[in-house]
């Protein structure tokens, strides 16, 4: 369920100025599909973890509605702390089985092996997978989501020149992988 | 920088064109191929269900609020003080000096307290 710019603002006003749930719901329904799909992406295809976080998200974006300054949009900013709370669980799960290794050091797919990958779904997510975080989220918000570099910069809190190096980072590594693959 | 080094240089950086076509394709790619999430009608209630209960509003203290209406009051009562003088003795020392000082007050009053109060209320949507 899309709502526009206006709606959106209403709702949010809403939120803060009286604590409307009802409001604050109907937010949730607007956003919660596109972000977990993110978020599943993110966490490479964990439909439990995906869940946590993204409920995790919300109910930061409740309790600190009054601190949304605006400026950047609701949806960037419900981004902003679903991107926070990944990589929050990640620092505290730093020993958890997660490849941070890049494409290079990955052993490339033999022939033997290529039948377990014929779906190009698996394929499309084992490249994901094996991209560094910071690479993984750029290429998401970028890729999937669509978003423009500048708000990806509001989303992740780095530099334009960072965020471009990254992405120009991960193309580098999907064109190997897809060239290999 | 000899041309051997510049031609290798200018080619190894890729062109506007390619990283465009690159993107388009990463983009169809990842938008078709990758999973949704799985359905799940209950999500929102989930959240919902996991708020807080309703945050406790901070009232203000009660010197707080007596300081507003006695500024609010002594506003009113200038500025009527003013118009009543100004129309009864014409423009005198004092009317004109009172005339000085209270749009002063007032704008003093709008910026530091009246601004700040509504910003606050309405948060980040106040311009």
């Amino acid at each position: 369920m899309a709502i526009n710019k206006i709606e959106e603002m209403k709702l949010v006003t809403l939120c803060m100025a009286t604590d409307n749930r009802d409001a604050f719901s109907r937010l949730v329904v607007a956003y919660q599909e596109e972000l977990r799909r993110f978020i599943l992406n993110l966490t490479s295809g964990d439909g439990c973890l995906t869940d946590d976080i993204a409920q995790d998200t919300f109910l930061k974006a409740w309790l600190g509605i009054r601190s949304f300054q605006g400026l950047s949009g609701f949806r960037t900013w419900l981004y902003r702390i679903a991107v926070n709370e990944f990589l929050s669980y990640r620092r505290k799960n730093s020993k958890a089985v997660w490849s941070d290794k890049p494409l290079e050091d990955m052993p490339i797919v033999s022939e033997t092996d290529a039948h377990r990958i014929t779906d190009a779904k698996i394929d499309v997510n084992t490249m994901l997978k094996h991209l560094p975080d910071a690479e993984r989220i750029v290429t998401l918000l970028f890729y999937l989501e669509d978003m423009p570099i500048k708000k990806i910069c509001k989303v992740t809190s780095m530099p334009e020149g960072t965020v471009k190096s990254y992405l120009n980072r991960a193309r580098r590594h999907m064109s190997d992988f897809l060239n290999n693959n | 920088m000899n041309s051997y080094m510049k031609n290798k240089f200018v080619k190894s950086i890729p062109s506007e064109v390619s990283i465009k076509q690159t993107d388009r394709k990463l983009r169809e790619l990842i938008c078709e191929r990758l999973p949704q999430a799985p359905e799940d009608v209950w999500f929102s209630q989930k959240v919902m269900n996991r708020l807080p209960e309703k945050r406790k509003r901070q009232h203000m203290p009660l010197a707080e609020k007596f300081c507003y209406i006695a500024s609010l009051v002594f506003l009113i009562t200038g500025w009527g003080a003013t118009l009543i003088n100004a129309l009864r003795f014409g423009l005198t020392p004092l009317t004109l000096t009172l005339a000085a000082i209270l749009p002063a007050i007032t704008l003093f009053c709008v910026f530091t307290v009246a601004a700040p109060a509504l910003r606050r209320t309405f948060g980040g949507l106040w311009p």
